[in-house]
């Protein structure tokens, strides 16, 4: 055994930017739970957003980190006796990209998961860490808005509630995540019976590698036995207050062609707030949101009529 | 104040005293160790030049916290080789020329290893998917590339199956 120890206040270290933390590691959920009912206390998942956060100068650190990745109730991706495929919060997210069963029923949250960063970042970042750092440039969430997914959280104090996407995301004033609450699982919805259900993701990316999205938009279609529209979400990030679920239930009833596809792309386009940055000003990407909103809806549909992969082309 | 974080380094036990279990393990590799293969990039994730492997994957050593390395294995560019020479990811980067500058040429090395412990005939997306997380601003790539492929082409899988990087599986 080599024993290596740095002498404290020793001139050799980094300069910390910040006072340390303790690491608390709970054996079990309710002990877990216990730790974060504690001033200053909050989740570590895969820490890639903490440890980042050493470089900001946010006012309010925590001062303990209680990891939960080894806890069993937050850990990989089950199919329930209902069907419903239900992850545990702290799966990394490439377990999520690549889970078989997530891909044959919603390949929206696949290919959502699987957008993010590099393999080698997704393997670190959680998926309750994804969405619980509020950004409305993160992937996951916006899958998860045009699902409808269910979240699973529970407190010391107050037990367990079910939050749904988009509402879960929102302020904790507004109904969202409160802090020294833990995100314990996300339930994703069974696909209906009936109806020709198909989900697609498109991440636009202007550099044409790996990187925040410029546009991201998620679609989940439904169609009858006609061709007729039986379910239309659609759920577009980096955008104010995203991401957000485009109203387009008044196109419900209507034959699935170019024309309804052009209107839920305009809907989409006008109704969302774009914001200016180095990946495109505010005007482009309105129009982008159109464009990608029409490739996400015309590839859902593809794969609910089950007339064949049309990837790609996103660059 | 400092806490003691026990790991396995480089196939060694080690114990450090770290000031700041939520630091990154780069800053604990560097400096409180005075590993400094392992470069110190754009530390936000993006370059990948402080590539370490950690339980037989690759990861950006500047996001991965180092408290939560407690009992795991990582293998840092000063592990490979030995007595015997270079390792066979390293010598195909010397054969091929692979760098210019070398600053990024660790996290390369580092990925390579990783991914060639899991997968010992990884085809030519595999490669060009491990060299994405990794920025070079000297070369184009393609010597990096040959390089890659000259070290699948030695068989430069694991010499240690029973390692660290035998243990995961790609699923
Ligand atoms: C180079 C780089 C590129 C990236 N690219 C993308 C991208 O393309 N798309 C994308 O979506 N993201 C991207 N990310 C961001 C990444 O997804 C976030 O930083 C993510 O929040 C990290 O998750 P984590 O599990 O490591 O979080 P942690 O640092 O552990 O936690 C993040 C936040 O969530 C809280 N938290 C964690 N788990 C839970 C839980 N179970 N319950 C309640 N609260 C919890 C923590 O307290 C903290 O506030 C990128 C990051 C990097 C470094």
């Amino acid at each position: 055994m080599t024993t290596l120890a740095a002498e404290a206040g020793s001139g050799g270290g980094a300069p910390a930017p910040r006072p340390p933390v303790a690491l608390a590691v709970p054996r079990s959920l309710d002990e877990a739970l216990a730790l974060l009912a504690q001033d200053g206390a909050a989740v570590l998942g895969g820490g890639v957003g903490h440890t980042l956060a050493r470089h900001h100068r946010a006012p309010d650190r925590p001062s303990t980190l209680v990891p939960v990745a080894g806890l069993p109730a937050l850990a990989g991706v089950r199919t329930g006796p209902d069907g419903r495929i239900t992850v545990g919060a702290a799966t990394p997210l490439d377990d999520c990209a690549k889970a078989a069963a997530i891909a044959r029923v919603w390949p929206v949250f696949t290919e959502a998961c699987g957008s993010v960063a590099t393999g080698r970042i997704r393997r670190l970042v959680t998926l309750g860490g994804n969405i619980a750092a509020h950004d409305d440039a993160h992937d996951p969430p916006v899958a998860l808005t045009a699902l409808g997914a269910d979240l699973t959280v529970r407190a010391a104090r107050g037990g367990s509630r079910t939050l749904s996407v988009p509402e879960a995301l929102r302020p904790a004033a507004d109904g969202g995540l409160r802090p020294g609450e833990l995100l314990v699982a996300v339930t994703l919805p069974t696909r209906p019976r009936g109806a020709a259900t198909g989900s697609a993701y498109r991440k636009y990316l202007v550099r044409g590698v790996w990187e925040y999205a410029c546009v991201h938009v998620a679609a989940v279609v439904g169609l009858d036995g006609e061709g007729r529209a039986t379910r239309l979400s659609l759920a577009v990030g980096s955008v104010e207050g995203g991401p957000v679920a485009v109203p387009l239930d008044g196109l419900l009833g209507g034959r699935f062609d170019a024309d309804l596809v052009e209107e839920a792309a305009r809907a989409a386009a006008s109704g969302t707030r774009p914001y200016d940055d180095v990946k495109g000003s505010a005007a482009y990407k309105t129009r982008m949101i159109g464009e990608f909103s029409r490739r996400a809806l015309t590839e859902a549909a593809h794969r609910a009529r089950g007339t064949g992969h049309h990837a790609g082309g996103d660059r | 104040m400092s806490v003691p974080l026990r790991f396995r380094l480089n196939h060694e036990d080690v114990e450090v005293h770290v000031q700041d279990p939520g630091a990154p393990l780069l800053d604990v590799l560097r400096h409180d160790l005075g590993l400094t293969g392992t470069k110190s990039g754009c530390e936000i994730g993006y370059c990948g030049a402080c590539t370490v492997v950690v339980d037989g994957r690759a990861v950006p050593s500047c996001l991965q916290m180092a408290g939560l390395v407690e009992g795991r294995d990582v293998q840092t560019v000063e592990g490979l080789g030995g007595p015997e020479g270079l390792d066979p990811v390293q010598r195909a980067f010397v054969d091929k020329a692979g760098f210019q500058c070398g600053f990024c040429t660790p996290g390369h090395i580092m990925a390579l290893r990783a991914l060639l412990d899991e997968d010992p005939a990884p085809d030519e997306e595999r490669l060009r998917e491990t060299v994405d997380g990794n920025y070079c601003r000297c070369t184009g790539y393609v010597k990096i590339l040959d390089s890659a492929r000259a070290a699948v082409a030695s068989g430069a899988a694991n010499p240690d199956p029973g390692g660290a990087g035998a243990r995961e599986e790609e699923r």
